[in-house]
């Protein structure tokens, strides 16, 4: 077989995905978990977004972020997961074991019925603990937009925890 | 957000601290190399205590890893023997670590010869276009493609060579484990996350890697069941008996280790070993530091001969139970790969790089008697014995591309099959 070269650039780029990786695994699943609503496909996804990300190094042209260039691909493929399967909406968000009872249900459906913009932003800013301006970077808008976005899924989800503790 | 509904989205979601993911399984299936943790020696004892830096890959390193990727392993001479018609083989070589890199040249690598010794079948792509599982008759005429597939996993032909196992190309809409006749006829999707598969020697079983669980289901995808959890893994590999699988994980409760797998098929007497690489650096992972490779069965089923790649490497034999571990070849500099037993069991053959040029090489099962097949200031790699023991099939860039070959088992008569550019 043929050795394609890599050039220092992309293989420094590499080395930088293993650790962003070894950092930060646990972050991007539990942002895929949510994404995807089982801790499986979660992991399949984390998978698949390195596995592209290490087969598209050389699209990574240094601008922006290695970091957030990584995350919009877990990003890309939890989408693409999602458009691949029909997902029912009580399955969103949490798969808990059959076991256990569904957790706060109406958050659950309040956050399934978000849009996809606000139900990302959403999961990046808890769950994967991105600041707005990773956020904005990884979603490919301004950080206004970001605190926007946020602020109008906040306030519908306390609106419905609201009703709930009432 | 207000702490109580920080709280409830807390509970919603629970906390992954405790995963670490795999990320040698990554990087065998984006079959993109790495920057390496090169262990400057090793053994397989886990009592060496030299140190391991870290350090680029040297051309030659990178070469060969990319060879190694190209090779699959060897065929069931037993079954073979059996089965006679014109159909392909157990193709038990496996690649499961293979470039996804730019190429503009066609990459090949073999994956079984028909058990008639008629035809070869291999898998090949063109400017990183989709991989294409294809065969040509053993006299270079007849070259039909007949699949997609994955890059990094070899096709698992039925012992009776009617059929073949198949990893589809991860493209986002075949991803999974498809079965379909020897002809490229009635594909079937019998799972839709699989990888490494691998048909029993009776042909009624398939097994295959998928997340952190070794499966076996019937042929027909039917009655899955897990064999045994592991750390990803790959390589895998059916005893010629049916009644073990061999594996290779990385490992178990330690960053600096490689584990070996064997395990009954119906998941009890595991047994492994693991293997240490004193001094490795906390955190790196097998694969990078060890990366040994190519279990394969002895036709007897009664012992497993692996490569290590690196430098200090060699080919080396273990008993089925993984006791009696042997060095058999080993030189102080060069890389190993791919070992084939012959059918008759009675020899070894297996691909050798140093400075940058790789040989076909092939030894008695006890070590002795190695000689060099090929002689070529070529690439020369992946041997496959046909089943008569009479011929190797492999791949060489000698006349510029790369492209099947074969030879007689002496080396002598060596002929290229293919035209892939």
């Amino acid at each position: 077989m043929t050795q394609p070269q890599r050039n220092s650039a992309e293989t420094n780029s590499i080395v930088d995905i293993e650790a962003i990786y070894r950092e930060q695994y646990s972050r991007l699943l539990r942002f895929a978990v949510a994404n995807l609503g089982d801790v499986e496909r979660g992991r399949d996804a984390v998978h698949e977004a390195f596995v592209r990300a290490i087969r598209s190094v050389s699209d990574f042209r240094g601008q922006g972020r290695l970091e957030s260039w990584l995350w919009r691909i877990l990003v890309n493929v939890c989408m693409a997961e999602k458009r691949r399967r029909v997902v029912p909406t009580e399955g969103w968000l949490l798969q808990t074991s059959t076991d256990d009872p569904p957790e706060w249900p109406e958050i659950r459906e309040a956050i399934a019925s978000l849009p996809e913009r606000q139900r990302t932003t959403l999961f990046l800013r808890h769950y994967a603990d991105l600041d707005y301006d990773q956020i904005g970077a990884v979603l490919g808008v301004a950080r206004g937009t970001v605190a926007a976005t946020l602020n109008t899924a906040h306030t519908r989800l306390r609106s419905v925890l609201g009703e709930v503790k009432r | 957000m207000t702490d109580y509904l920080s709280v409830v989205l807390d509970e919603l979601v629970p906390e992954c601290v405790d995963e670490e993911g795999d990320w040698g399984r990554v990087v065998a299936d984006a079959g993109g190399e790495t920057p390496a943790m090169t262990a400057e020696e090793w053994a397989l004892d886990g009592a060496s205590t030299s140190t391991v830096s870290r350090e680029r890959r040297s051309r030659s390193q990178r070469r060969w890893l990319t060879r190694r990727r190209l090779v699959v392993i060897g065929l069931s001479a037993a079954l073979a023997a059996l089965l006679v018609t014109p159909a392909f083989g157990i193709g038990g070589r496996l690649l499961d670590l293979i470039e996804d890199e730019p190429a503009r040249r066609p990459e090949v690598r073999i994956s079984s010869w028909s058990l008639d010794g008629r035809r070869i079948a291999f898998v090949s792509r063109r400017d990183r276009g989709n991989w294409e599982l294809s065969v040509v008759n053993a006299d270079g005429s007849g070259q039909q493609k007949l699949a997609s597939v994955a890059g990094n996993a070899t096709p698992a032909w039925s012992p009776d060579g009617r059929r073949v196992a198949f990893e589809g190309p991860r493209d986002g809409e075949h991803d999974g484990l498809y079965v379909m006749n020897a002809d490229g006829s009635g594909q079937r999707k019998l799972a839709r996350r699989a990888h490494a598969p691998a048909w029993s020697p009776d042909g009624r079983r398939i097994a295959f890697i998928w997340g952190h669980k070794l499966y076996v289901m019937n042929a027909d995808g039917t009655e899955r069941r897990t064999v045994q959890k592991s750390h990803g893994g790959g390589s895998l590999r059916w005893s010629p008996d049916g009644r073990k699988l061999v594996f290779l994980s990385a490992g178990e409760g330690c960053n600096t280790c490689f584990t070996f797998h064997v395990v009954n098929t119906d998941g009890s007497a595991p047994q492994s070993m693991s293997v240490g690489v004193a001094g490795a650096r906390e955190g790196s992972h097998w694969w990078e530091q060890a990366p040994v490779s190519d279990p394969s069965w002895s036709p007897d089923g009664r012992r497993i001969a692996f490569a290590r790649l690196n430098d200090h490497g060699g080919i080396y034999v273990v008993n089925a139970d993984l006791s009696g571990l042997r060095r058999l070849a080993r030189t102080s500099s060069g890389s190993y790969a791919a070992p084939a037993w012959s059918p008759d069991g009675g020899k070894i053959a297996f691909g050798f790089d140093r400075d940058d040029n790789s040989e076909v090489f092939v030894m008695k099962a006890d070590g002795s008697g190695l000689r060099n097949l090929t002689r070529n200031p070529a690439s020369d790699a992946d041997p496959s014995w046909s089943l008569d023991g009479r011929k190797l099939a492999f791949v060489s860039d000698r006349d510029g591309d790369l492209d099947v070959y074969v030879m007689n088992a002496d080396g002598g008569g060596q002929r290229r099959l293919t035209r892939l550019k």
